[in-house]
């Protein structure tokens, strides 16, 4: 069988040959371009649209703070006019940019609730895979790109290829969202697997009006395993804090000051199996140590304390984020004991 | 960094963007520069391997070149074959040789512990072992005249497209490729493009998708059924065709976009009718070289035997030789062993029986075609349920299976897979069989514009809606 290519026009041919290629792809876009949300139904694409609709309103009160309180915290249980703008490992790169995004549209609100996980105080994987994916867009990249590491930049540059990257939503269709299918299924299938299998969860992923989510997993408890598994993370984990994190809390507050915005620095929830771990290898006096450190810094910020509410182990899921009848709980406390001791209290 | 990664192809766009920019001489160093750094992506360590490799068969090439004497020439030629299955055998081979040693000791009454080492494999040794290797042997030949510039040389032992998986090419053709300048044009880019679509595509939607079903079976454990084992080996077979064969296709195409004709290594073997056809057809770079390195060679050294006995000799040597350059395994012998047997009994039915069978009736004739198709077929994937197989004794029992287990299972998910298998396998079939049809492996390419933007836009949606995302390694990246 003869494997000669004789075309004396190929150029032109080529050229034909692609423009006829676009045209069928648009049309076929064009077509299913209605169902595009219902293509594009992955939960952190889900989560990032809410979370841009939420950034869209005036809040008189919010909440940035990570995962914790994404899940902990129901703001409808507390005020409407309380909206939780936290996203999962933001790290203080995230609340410092999404202050800068919404103070463009929106007027300042009087007072933020802030709070960061211990972890996530120091370096993390996930603040590229989750943040940096699914939150950060160019805007925000050339705030911060000088301080992002070679891995986070090379992921944001790339996130237009991944899949239910930010640009899905961004392009906002069905075509961007096959061709970064596309482009993920040929060079990052392992992505894309992990995508197509996130789908299963999808739908029970959605933020509230007011920014409130619920676990997945929000009616189970931690079993043995989870907690066997949680110990040994407790063991394994000293507690580290990176400069850049608190470059970046510097800049947040100052911000928040500089608008007249009140702070709120208030401890999130922490299992009782990992507390007494803590507690006996150091990691919660080192902490502790940060945390005063910072309260003599910034005596604009109100420090609601420098330990975290212990929650028993059977209102968590599998990790550090509470269920459902946790979520109540937290929501309840955070409401007598912090929300409306210092909303009251407040300034404004 | 595989082809299927966004590694690669953000690797390959600079590389290949910058290239363009470049004359020939710096093309060169840049390419080479790029195939180190390629190679080193994957394990840095081996790359003073390739360095030593290269070096040793620079100028053991320019020593038998300039050598006058026969035998100054063939020392020089042992020294370089030997230093190169020594790095080959070690590497590969070395735990294989003790183990069996062991239990050969074992056997005969020696209690004997030989100390295994930890080796890791380096990726592609086996493929640029033998590339390298032609380069001496064809100076040696008188084949070919050596190069005198090293970077050249060093990027003909380090090619990127081609170090991992082949296919393996001949110095002779390589070489002066690089040592020419190269024209890149509208017709290799049109070519290529083509090559890496449908290359990707056999891996991503056929191999990957394939893998899925065959492996449900293969990790089966006892008893096998036969009709599953069937599906199993039908179900490989495409796989590893389609895997290969995808390979192959991108590393041929990235090849056309910088210039380079690289050897074709498959060329529509499932329309073999018989073995010798067949092996003319698959991974024609490796039968190709060990007919000419290992078979040619071996048949005319052994002069003293008659003739029959020496064809059928060196068929079963050689091919047991290729089934063992797969790794090493038993099973990879075995399949070896399998292929010579076939390519014994071919050899001795070809003049007393095929030969006389003849049909004036083009229909007669096109089914007595479309039989031994069928049954090469079936051959073909007879062996390959041995070669897929983790032991000889998961072999003999999928064999087994296969001929005294052959009913149909209720409830084993067969009608599903059956299906799945072939919805994969139709688009291949279909294009295969017109490349056949019109002889033409390009004829895509020759169609008109619509054609081919229809054909491209097929393969861009089988790829993103059915493409099996798992991120499968290249299976012959293990060999």
């Amino acid at each position: 069988v003869e494997n000669n290519l004789s075309i004396s026009n190929s150029k032109s041919n080529l050229k034909w040959v692609f423009i006829i290629l676009l045209v069928m792809i648009a049309l076929t876009e064009m077509l299913i371009y209605k169902f595009r949300f219902e293509i594009i139904d992955h939960p952190w694409i889900k989560m990032h649209l809410a979370q841009q609709a939420l950034l869209k309103k005036e809040w008189k009160y919010m909440i940035l703070a990570d995962s914790g309180s994404l899940v902990g915290i129901d703001p409808r249980a507390i005020s409407k006019d309380l909206g939780n703008l936290s996203f999962p490992s933001c790290q203080t790169i995230g609340p410092y940019l999404l202050l800068k995004r919404y103070l463009k549209t929106s007027s300042a609100p009087k007072m933020i609730f802030f709070n960061l996980s211990p972890e996530g105080w120091g370096e993390s994987f996930f603040f590229k895979e989750e943040f940096i994916r699914y939150s950060m867009n160019f805007g925000d990249f050339l705030i911060v790109w000088n301080d992002l590491t070679y891995p986070e930049r090379i992921c944001f540059l790339t996130a237009h290829f991944m899949p239910s990257s930010r640009n899905r939503v961004w392009i906002n269709s069905w075509l961007a969202t096959r061709i970064t299918l596309f482009f993920n299924g040929i060079f990052s299938p392992k992505a894309a697997t992990l995508a197509r299998s996130q789908k299963t969860i999808s739908g029970q992923i959605v933020l509230t009006d007011q920014g409130f989510i619920l676990s997945p997993e929000s009616e189970r408890s931690m079993d043995e395993g989870d907690i066997k598994n949680l110990k040994q993370y407790g063991l394994d984990h000293k507690f580290t804090f990176s400069a850049r994190n608190l470059k970046y809390f510097d800049l947040f507050v100052k911000l928040a000051h500089e608008k007249g915005i009140e702070i709120v620095f208030y401890e999130g929830p922490i299992p009782e199996v990992i507390y007494s771990i803590r507690e006996s290898t150091g990691y919660n006096n080192s902490y502790r140590s940060l945390i005063s450190e910072m309260k003599r810094k910034y005596d604009f910020v109100i420090f609601d304390g420098s330990d975290n509410p212990v929650f028993s182990n059977e209102k968590y899921t599998r990790n550090f984020h509470l269920n459902k009848t946790g979520a109540e709980a937290f929501t309840a406390l955070f409401r007598d004991k912090i929300f409306f001791k210092y909303a009251r209290e407040s300034k404004h | 960094m595989p082809f299927n990664s966004i590694r690669f192809f953000l690797f390959f766009l600079s590389v290949y963007l910058l290239y363009l920019l470049l004359d020939h001489k710096r093309q060169n160093r840049f390419l080479l520069l790029a195939s180190y750094g390629f190679y080193a992506a994957w394990d840095w360590r081996f790359l003073s391997l390739l360095l030593v490799r290269t070096v040793v068969n620079f100028f053991t090439g320019l020593k038998i070149y300039e050598s006058e004497e026969p035998k100054t020439k063939k020392f020089y030629l042992l020294l370089g074959v030997i230093s190169n299955l020594t790095i080959l055998g070690f590497f590969k081979y070395f735990n294989f040789f003790v183990r069996n040693v062991q239990t050969l000791a074992s056997f005969i009454g020696f209690d004997t512990k030989f100390p295994l080492l930890n080796i890791l494999l380096p990726i592609g040794v086996s493929f640029y072992t033998f590339q390298s290797m032609t380069y001496t042997i064809d100076i040696y030949r008188d084949q070919m005249k050596p190069t005198k510039n090293f970077f050249d040389f060093a990027l003909f032992t380090s090619f990127f497209p081609l170090i991992l998986s082949g296919p393996i090419e001949r110095a002779r053709n390589l070489l002066p490729q690089i040592m020419a300048p190269r024209h890149v044009t509208w017709d290799k880019f049109h070519e290529g493009f083509f090559l890496i679509a449908w290359g990707l595509f056999q891996k991503i939607f056929i191999a990957d998708n394939l893998a899925v079903i065959q492996h449900q079976i293969f990790s089966h454990n006892t008893p096998y059924n036969g009709v599953l084992v069937l599906l199993a080996g039908y179900a490989f077979t495409f796989q590893l065709y389609c895997d290969f064969c995808g390979y192959s296709d991108i590393a041929r195409g990235i090849c056309k976009f910088i210039g380079f004709d690289i050897i074709l290594n498959f060329n529509l073997p499932f329309f073999s009718t018989n073995i010798q056809e067949f092996w003319n057809k698959w991974h024609i770079s490796l039968s190709s070289w060990v007919r000419d390195y290992i078979y040619t060679p071996l048949f005319l050294s052994l002069r003293n035997i008659p003739a029959n006995l020496r064809l059928y000799f060196t068929m079963l040597m050689t091919m047991t030789l290729l089934g063992l350059w797969h790794g090493a395994k038993w099973t990879f012998v075995i399949y070896g062993i399998y292929q010579g047997i076939l390519l014994v009994i071919y050899a001795l039915c070809k003049n007393k029986v095929l030969s006389k069978i003849h049909f004036k009736n083009p229909f007669a004739s096109a089914t007595w075609f479309f039989a031994r198709v069928v049954f090469m077929f079936h051959l073909t994937v007879l062996g390959l349920i041995v070669f897929n197989s983790s032991s000889i004794s998961q072999a003999t029992e999928m064999v087994k299976a296969l001929f005294f287990n052959f009913h149909l299972l209720a409830g084993a998910g067969l009608n599903s897979m059956l299906l799945k298998g072939l919805f994969y396998v139709t688009p291949l079939i279909m294009v295969h069989f017109i490349m056949f049809l019109k002889k033409d492996l390009l004829f895509i390419l020759k169609s008109n514009c619509l054609v081919q933007a229809l054909f491209f836009y097929l393969i861009f949606y089988f790829i993103v809606i059915f493409g099996e995302q798992s991120g499968k390694q290249f299976i012959y990246f293990k060999f």
